[in-house]
């Protein structure tokens, strides 16, 4: 990789973590992708994010939000997106496609469980006593919040399609965590890494809930590109931004607010587990 | 006025210091109620309007964010849906939000632990007023009220809520107990100074309460000028009136105890007029029968005739003046009545009746033993009077007639006369009594007087051939039972 004057100031600016003015900005914005599946639209976190991104990329950035990871992921595969923070179910299912640009690590691990929770009062301790249960999924799309459960399920020889006797989306993981402390629902499949993280922040919706069983560990949900996309220099650019993110007081305050270490280049063999999900799920097709 | 001197268990005697005060207390409750009724109620169609208003604008735009989600039958976006617009409601207390489809299955509900998903909403949802006829009951602190939800005219669900109305309900009791406190405020200071303005104005009634006398039959008293009211005001009039009136009284008693006197002088003059005739016509006879004894002193048939026409003309003499005499004197001395007095009588309008060549009948009935319960000078005078007064009736020619009868415990007295009959102000004047006016008639007023002063009664009635009977009835033992 050529070692240009931007390139140089924009790695130096991030090694030290200085804040210099926006630039090149009549160059084509960088446009990110995220969902409210995984983050929620924290408006600090969001500022943070864009501002250290653009720092970094000495590039204008644009958040996309959409609602779903399926709309995420298709506007990332359609080219409308140069980058985006998917899970790793649609990472794998597109891996044709798309390639892994890093891998956030939580507990110094690009690793995280699905958690089943239910209502912190119920005496349930393990999957068979939900039976008849409303379920609260997250999003058809993600791992920890659906796929994990549906396996878990046909690997169990249950009847995916009536062992909860009610089931829905709530396209969100701190929704479903919600979901289940209303009572909304009686119980849900939800990322443990969120689950966790907002135990540290709402104590108090948290503890309206507890977790019945924990999963084996999967690849932390991904920044995923386009595969053609890997190596033009910005791409490489964001790859370095990420990477750098924990050695800079800027990026430390978004990874404190995200609860993450920081972020990792990642190996495509930490989806593993997801992908024996997939294929006792698909086996059952 | 002491109010022990009151019974009260009978409002109707109460003393008008406290009945008035009380009235006006009374009225005004009865105005208070009437007017907080009115102002309760006005309050309340406000507050049901406002709270209509309100809850419109509220479930319009709820049902509107929860279109799409109720359309895809989305619980999760339903629920957040719910749960954010209940903890937006703004002023509106809204306890519960619930989500359903056109089928009252609950779709999500902001709170799922009461409103299970999948469960059909309890029946007192589905029968939930819509808002136009949402409207407060005391004392439900919370309502349920509901809007469709349609899309593209079709309906496709409810929304349901349940606010909480007990902050409304709390003004509607402060806005009463405003209203209580205000009011009965009000009717005790009004009531209490009614209390002391009438019973300022009562003690002048008092005043003159005592003055005209109570039950002890007391007679009327004027009221001194000490008691008069301080200012010129209508009590004082009053008072001065009532002080005139007392003095007009007891000048008229005065008037009737002077009147009541001539009677008894008007009966004497007539008397004495009669009287020198009675004595002037023997008198010529005398002096004839004296000459006769002068002329004849020795003629012994002579001397014995004239002797006995002077003896029998004195005698006749000496019975007059001393009927007379017990007339004049009869103020003075008294004696039981007996059937001599009625010849007395007889005696003395013997010569009225034979000046104009009269009648008369005399019939008693009834025995000294009985007459002699009654005063001989008050019966005396009222035959009398009526005696006199049927002569004069009668006119020339006429008959008048005396009757005593014995009726058990009264003597009955028929003075009657063929007269024209007795003119309506003299029958009035003998039974009722309106003043006189002049001497004229004094002699039935004191026929009437004194009758009433022996428990007497006087009845006037037409005699059957023409003429008048004036009936006297006297209770033999009038009052004590005393032989007069």
């Amino acid at each position: 990789m050529p070692m240009n004057r931007r390139r140089f100031l924009t790695s130096a600016t991030v090694a030290a973590g200085f804040s210099i003015p926006a630039i090149a900005v009549s160059e084509e914005p960088v446009r990110f992708g995220l969902t409210p599946v995984f983050l929620t639209n924290d408006q600090i976190l969001v500022d943070g994010l864009r501002a250290y991104l653009t720092l970094a990329l000495s590039r204008p950035v644009e958040l996309v939000f959409r609602r779903t990871y399926a709309e995420i992921t298709a506007l990332l595969i359609a080219g409308d997106l140069d980058a985006a923070w998917i899970c790793g179910y649609p990472y794998l299912r597109n891996q044709d496609r798309l390639a892994l640009l890093s891998v956030p690590l939580w507990n110094q691990e690009p690793l995280y469980q699905s958690y089943l929770i239910a209502g912190a009062d119920r005496e349930a301790s393990n999957l068979s006593q939900l039976a008849g249960d409303v379920h609260a999924f997250s999003d058809p799309d993600s791992n920890s919040g659906f796929i994990v459960m549906q396996s878990e399920l046909v690997a169990r020889n249950l009847d995916r399609d009536t062992f909860f006797e009610r089931s829905f989306f709530t396209y969100g993981h701190r929704n479903v965590l919600r979901a289940v402390a209303t009572g909304l629902a009686q119980s849900g499949s939800i990322d443990g890494y969120v689950w966790e993280a907002v135990s540290a922040t709402e104590p108090h919706l948290a503890a309206q809930t507890k977790v019945v069983w924990k999963s084996e560990w999967f690849g932390f949900p991904p920044i995923a590109c386009r595969r053609s996309q890997l190596q033009t220099e910005w791409v490489q650019s964001l790859q370095t931004a990420l990477i750098n993110m924990s050695n800079t007081d800027d990026g430390l305050a978004i990874l404190r607010l995200l609860q993450l270490d920081g972020f990792s280049i990642g190996s495509d063999d930490l989806f593993d587990g997801i992908r024996r999900r997939i294929q006792v799920l698909d086996a059952a097709i | 006025m002491l109010l022990s001197e009151h019974s009260w268990a009978r409002p109707g005697v109460w003393p008008l210091t406290v009945r008035v005060p009380l009235i006006v207390a009374l009225l005004l409750i009865f105005v208070a109620a009437i007017a907080s009724e009115r102002v309760l109620s006005r309050f309340s169609s406000i507050q049901d309007e406002n709270l209509r208003g309100v809850a419109s604008v509220y479930l319009d735009s709820v049902s509107l964010a929860l279109e799409p989600f109720i359309l895809r039958q989305d619980i999760w976006g339903t629920f957040d849906t719910v749960d954010r617009a209940r903890n937006a409601a703004g002023d509106l207390p809204v306890l519960a939000l619930v989500a359903t489809d056109a089928n009252n299955q609950i779709i999500a509900a902001n709170d799922p632990l009461r409103f299970p998903t999948g469960t059909t909403a309890p029946s007192d949802l589905i029968a939930a007023p819509v808002v136009r006829d949402l409207s407060l009951r005391y004392p439900e602190t919370t309502v349920w009220t509901q809007e469709d939800v349609v899309y593209q005219g079709q309906l496709i669900g409810h929304v349901m809520t349940e606010i909480d109305v007990g902050g409304y309900l709390a003004q509607r009791r402060n806005a009463l107990w405003s209203l209580i406190v205000g009011n009965t405020l009000a009717t005790v200071f009004l009531a209490g100074a009614g209390y002391l303005l009438i019973r300022r104005m009562m003690r002048h009634v008092h005043v003159l309460s005592q003055f005209m006398g109570g039950h002890d039959g007391a007679g009327l008293e004027e009221i001194p000028a000490s008691a008069f009211p301080a200012q010129r005001t209508e009590f004082a009039i009053l008072f001065d009136r009532y002080n005139r009136l007392v003095r007009a009284e007891e000048e008229r008693h005065e008037i009737a105890q002077r009147l009541s006197d001539q009677a008894q002088l008007v009966s004497l003059g007539r008397l004495s007029s009669t009287l020198a005739h009675e004595i002037n016509n023997p008198l010529g006879g005398l002096l004839n029968a004296v000459d006769t004894l002068r002329k004849y002193p020795d003629r012994q048939d002579v001397v014995e005739a004239s002797v006995e026409l002077l003896f029998r003309g004195l005698n006749n003499l000496r019975d007059v003046s001393k009927a007379t005499l017990d007339f004049a004197r009869s103020g003075a001395r008294d004696h039981a009545l007996s059937s001599v007095d009625f010849d007395d009588l007889r005696l003395l309008i013997e010569p009225e009746l034979a000046r104009l060549n009269q009648t008369f009948a005399m019939k008693l009935s009834v025995d000294d033993a009985a007459l002699r319960w009654l005063s001989s000078t008050k019966v005396r005078q009222i035959v009398l009077n009526l005696l006199l007064n049927g002569s004069a009736a009668a006119g020339e020619g006429g008959a008048i007639g005396l009757e005593l009868t014995n009726e058990g415990e009264t003597l009955r007295i028929d003075v009657s006369d063929t007269g024209p009959g007795l003119p309506e102000t003299a029958r009035l004047r003998l039974t009722v009594g309106p003043a006189p006016t002049g001497s004229a008639g004094v002699g039935l007023r004191s026929v009437r007087e004194i009758t009433q002063s022996l428990a007497g009664h006087i009845s006037v009635a037409d005699a059957p051939g023409g003429g008048t009977i004036i009936t006297v009835r006297l209770p033999f033992r009038p009052q004590n039972g005393r032989p007069a």
